[in-house]
């Protein structure tokens, strides 16, 4: 097999990992700043956190995998969103709309939606921690 | 996990009323018509800017259930709220169960982008609106409509004034077939066939064409790959045009072929 082009990424928190180029480029924002740069070996800066960019990485492996059925990524989604705290959601979706990466931006945001479907604003409240400053005016139409 | 994060994953909660416009914007507009200016909106003030924004407005969906869903007036209320707030950005609305020729004709003054119109159980509440609707949607792929009353050359006007129309699925009411002979269902056909050449997809259910009327479609949607038949019970697929259809057609679904996957129910007649 010919060896994979690799690319060195930096986080915002200063940890520096390769990644497959290929996978890599699932974000749009990386790809176009390699794009942008000559390839000296200098780490490309991005502006995620290791703990998150971990997150992202485990996903775009398992999206990557070769011959991989529909429901075999189905359960692996459920799964991989399900351990995420609320905080580890949070990271993700601002993570993901930074890195542009519409597949996991979609699966993202489905998750965050599951939260509030079928809720009333008190219970969508309570779950996301929002405190409520809307005044009787300011809901007017 | 360092100290540090410890400590402050403990200590706050994410600001998720604080998350840019944008990213609230692309998970609001995944939810339903109705739990938006009900619920999403009545969060805070950072989701109030956020369902005010066009971009999460650009699909509608609305059906009235009896006994179960809001009434229709409520309904139809909702329904003018949500194509102003769409401010002309509304790409696709689905609208079952009521609505009225008022109600399109409200929503076609204000959505020229409009790409999908759905019409289910109109019944014949539109009289000829939809004729007058489609002038304003000129850049409509996809009409569906079902159980919804709409003669021959109000079908012409519509092939006519949306060139872009891709799709088109007409199931047609019991009461059509009551009330209308059958050689309008032909009229129908041949108005499909001279005015919307560009049609990939076509579905005409419970329908009383002949081959007349399919060859004529066939003649003038020399594109279409996708052909629905199913309930036609005058249609004869047996001879040459039956082997020309299987020839042109790749997604051929005949008259007795299977109404499992069929949005509504229709009377199979022998």
């Amino acid at each position: 097999m010919s060896s994979e082009k690799l690319l060195t990424l930096k986080t915002r928190d200063g940890e520096e990992f390769v990644l497959e180029e290929a996978m890599a480029f699932r974000s749009l924002t990386i790809k176009n700043a390699t794009s942008n740069y000559t390839i000296n070996n200098t780490p490309l800066p991005i502006n995620v956190e290791i703990n998150t960019m971990i997150k992202v990485i485990e996903y775009w492996k398992k999206h990557s995998e070769r011959g991989i059925s529909e429901d075999e990524l189905m359960n692996f989604d459920k799964k991989f969103f399900k351990l995420l705290h609320n905080s580890e959601l949070f990271d993700l979706v601002v993570a993901v709309d930074y890195l542009a990466d519409k597949g996991l931006s979609n699966a993202a945001c489905e998750q965050v939606l599951d939260k509030i479907t079928g809720k009333t604003p008190q219970e969508i409240r309570d779950i996301f921690n929002i405190n409520n400053d809307c005044t009787p005016t300011s809901l007017g139409g | 996990m360092s100290n540090k994060q410890e400590a402050s994953s403990i200590a706050s909660s994410p600001p998720w009323a604080e998350l840019p416009q944008e990213i609230t914007a692309n998970i609001l507009q995944r939810l339903g018509t109705i739990e938006l200016l009900e619920s999403a909106q009545r969060v805070c003030t950072a989701w109030w800017k956020v369902c005010h924004d066009p971009t999460v407005w650009s699909v509608v969906d609305l059906k009235y259930i009896p006994f179960t869903s809001k009434e229709a007036p409520v309904l139809e209320e909702i329904c003018r709220t949500a194509v102003d707030r769409s401010q002309g950005q509304l790409l696709q609305i689905s609208i079952q169960y009521f609505g009225d020729k008022h109600l399109l004709n409200y929503i076609a003054h204000r959505s020229s982008q409009l790409r999908h119109l759905r019409l289910v159980k109109c019944y014949n509440r539109l009289s000829g609106a939809l004729a007058v609707a489609a002038k304003n949607f000129p850049l409509l792929e996809e009409l569906h409509i079902y159980f919804t009353y709409i003669a021959k050359d109000d079908l012409e006007i519509v092939g006519r004034s949306c060139p872009l129309l891709k799709s088109f699925i007409l199931h047609a009411g019991p009461f059509d077939k009551l009330r209308f002979p059958p050689s309008e269902d032909n009229h129908k056909a041949l108005a499909i066939a001279s005015s919307m050449p560009e049609l990939r997809h076509l579905a005409l259910i419970d329908h009383n064409l002949t081959n007349e009327g399919l060859q004529a479609i066939l003649d003038g949607c020399p594109h279409l790959e996708s052909l629905d038949l199913r309930g036609c019970s005058c249609i004869d697929l047996e001879g040459d045009l039956g082997r020309r259809c299987r020839q042109q057609i790749v997604d051929l679904k005949h008259s007795r072929d299977s109404p499992c996957d069929c949005e509504f129910d229709y009377k199979i007649s022998y």
